[in-house]
């Protein structure tokens, strides 16, 4: 009996602090179809319903654009670094060579530094390169990621070796190796860094904002953004969190999809969530 | 089918620490000969180098004639039988016995002849469908077996395969691969821990210590007349007893033992020795050496009987099943034509 009671107030408590968590998402896709004058109100649900804001925001702004622009930048990041980390994971799981755990070490202290502190090195650089309102400044800097490679090298450590032996007798090079043996059976690997870096770079802001000027080559976060504190808006609301809502959704089907296979990667790439 | 010749091989990882000593072998076209020695003996070494996994430090390989040194595992046309299988998960068996062939380029229509007629052989024709973590231990190591076999290579390579199979299965599998010797009469290079499997397999035994040869040789060789104290000790089972003694007119002297050698115009004396003697080599109920019976250990179809003679202990296999009583004394007889003498200086055989 008195089991029974605890746990009904462990999952009640639990509830309550999912509904805390969950609510504020629940209130903005309201407040998109709320009528404006109602969309300060704490309940989610409105007298009537409306697309309007979705219709004033589009007429706005061109997040059609933007939207292109964050699949584009999104895609080729999160597929370079999966090729690229991985890369180096293999190299320095598996590979002897001079100055292996040096090199190791310079990633692993690379992931203490908070970005704020490269930002404005790496702004120069970008503007030495001419590559300011480009993909190339939006993409290049987003290619390789300390912490991919420290998954990856730490999911590369766990495979047998003479797994790699075979393969060198059956002719595999090492490329050959990482991708057509070492990939398969990395999928876990693969799906949480895949899942993580598309996430961080999707909802990236402060980069974009710092190096691309043109409408026209803006990502998703930072046209919201823009929109939303920009003045664009004229301060209504509903049609800035129609902007938020639209920028979330790609990361929430996404994640709908393949959460089952993302939260069995958590647990099995030792990686807790 | 191919020769393979080690000359003067030395493998070194951390610089003048030697794994592996001026090791030098010819190996025969279609010979079978097995590498055995205790654990860190740098015998997998001396298969990673054959193979090309591992670079030499010092020494050249010849496979069928040619220098390997330099050339990679997949251009030695060698395939090699691993401990743990090493077969790729997340292929079926038909696609892991095709992998090398595809990656050769070989035509879809001979990859599937081969695979099917090394599936034939092992009997593994009914899991080519198959995930590896579907099958049995034994079943996957067929299945590496069908790997090396399909390549039709001109030499086998095997790494302790049967270590991590159970008991019966691996007596089972000892079987087939000395079959599959005889079907193929490829040259096959095969390295255990295990002097049961070293001498039930291989026409030839090397047997090593601290990346040293101890001795080559024939099983019947080495069990009969072996080139040292270390081998005599290493194989067979029960190991080889060992008397420390002294050389006094012809005679062996021990505490408790003292054997006529008739030898006294070749034996020095006062040379200071190790008697070896086998444990199916000692009678009981005769002769004139006392012992006092330790334990016996009853296997059904013969016994195995420890007991004292002065300080050393001994170990006799009596070919029938006799229980006696511990603390009893008994006389034991070794037959002398199987005793064998060492010199504790050098560790060398010392001729009667």
């Amino acid at each position: 009996m008195k089991s029974k009671i605890k746990k009904i107030f462990l999952i009640s408590l639990l509830a309550m602090l999912a509904l805390m968590f969950i609510y504020p998402f629940f209130w903005m896709i309201g407040g998109t179809l709320k009528p404006e004058i109602e969309v300060m109100n704490f309940s989610p649900f409105g007298s009537s319903w409306s697309l309007d804001s979705y219709r004033i925001m589009l007429g706005k702004i061109p997040l059609f654009r933007a939207l292109f622009n964050s699949i584009i930048v999104s895609l080729v990041s999160t597929f370079s670094v999966l090729v690229l980390s991985s890369m180096t994971g293999y190299a320095l799981a598996r590979l002897r060579f001079r100055g292996r755990s040096l090199i190791f070490n310079v990633i692993l202290f690379t992931m203490v530094l908070p970005f704020q502190l490269t930002l404005i090195p790496l702004y120069v650089l970008m503007v030495k390169f001419g590559w300011v309102d480009s993909y190339a400044a939006l993409i290049i800097p987003y290619t390789m990621s300390a912490f991919a490679i420290l998954l990856f090298r730490q999911f590369f450590m766990q495979i047998p070796n003479d797994l790699i032996d075979a393969a060198r007798i059956d002719g595999l090079s090492e490329l050959g190796i990482l991708f057509r043996i070492f990939w398969p059976l990395s999928k876990p690997a693969l799906i949480t860094v895949g899942i993580i870096h598309f996430m961080g770079i999707w909802n990236e802001a402060l980069w974009p904002m710092i190096v691309v000027r043109k409408l026209s080559m803006m990502t998703m976060p930072q046209m919201v953004a823009l929109y939303a504190v920009g003045g664009q808006a004229e301060s209504q609301v509903g049609t800035q969190l129609a902007a938020a809502t639209l920028m979330s959704l790609p990361i929430i089907i996404i994640y709908l999809v393949l959460q089952r296979h993302f939260i069995a990667s958590m647990a099995t790439s030792g990686l807790k969530g | 089918m191919a020769t393979v010749r080690l000359q003067k091989i030395n493998k070194a990882y951390i610089k003048d620490q030697l794994v592996v000593k001026n090791f030098d072998l010819d190996i025969n076209d279609g010979e079978f000969i097995v590498l055995v020695g205790p654990s860190g003996c740098g015998k997998s070494t001396i298969l990673r180098m054959i193979a090309g996994l591992e670079e030499i430090t010092d020494g050249k390989i010849f496979i069928d004639g040619k220098l390997v040194n330099n050339l990679p595992p997949k251009d030695r046309d060698i395939a090699m039988v691993f401990q743990n299988y090493a077969l790729y998960p997340h292929m079926n068996v038909y696609k892991n016995l095709a992998f090398g062939l595809k990656l050769r380029k070989y035509s879809t229509q001979e990859i599937d002849e081969r695979v099917k007629r090394a599936a034939n052989i092992l009997e593994i024709g009914k899991y080519l469908e198959k995930k590896p973590k579907e099958l049995s231990g034994g079943e996957r190591q067929r299945v590496a077996l069908g790997r090396a076999i399909v390549r039709n290579p001109k030499v086998f390579l095997f790494d302790e395969p049967l270590s991590n199979l159970d008991a019966k299965l691996r007596v089972q599998m000892r079987a087939e691969i000395k079959k599959l010797h005889r079907e193929l009469r490829t040259t096959m290079i095969y390295v255990t821990h295990d002097q049961i499997e070293a001498m039930t397999m291989g026409d030839r035994i090397v047997i090593l210590k601290d990346g040293e040869i101890k001795q080559v040789g024939s099983p019947m060789e080495v069990y009969q007349r072996p080139a040292n104290k270390f081998v005599g000790s290493f194989i067979g089972s029960p190991a080889m007893n060992f008397i420390d003694g002294i050389i006094k007119n012809g005679e062996f002297i021990a505490p408790g033992v003292n054997i006529d050698l008739n030898a006294k115009d070749r034996l020095t004396d006062g040379l200071e020795v190790s008697l070896g003697i086998r444990p199916e080599n000692i009678a009981i109920n005769q002769g004139n050496i006392e012992a006092i019976v330790i334990v016996t250990e009853p296997l059904g179809s013969d016994t195995i009987i420890h007991v004292q003679i002065g300080k050393a202990s001994i170990v006799i296999k009596h070919p029938s099943l006799t229980i006696l009583q511990t603390g009893e004394k008994i006389t034991l007889q070794f037959e002398s034509d199987k005793i064998a003498l060492f010199d504790k200086a050098t560790d060398e055989p010392v001729d009667i």
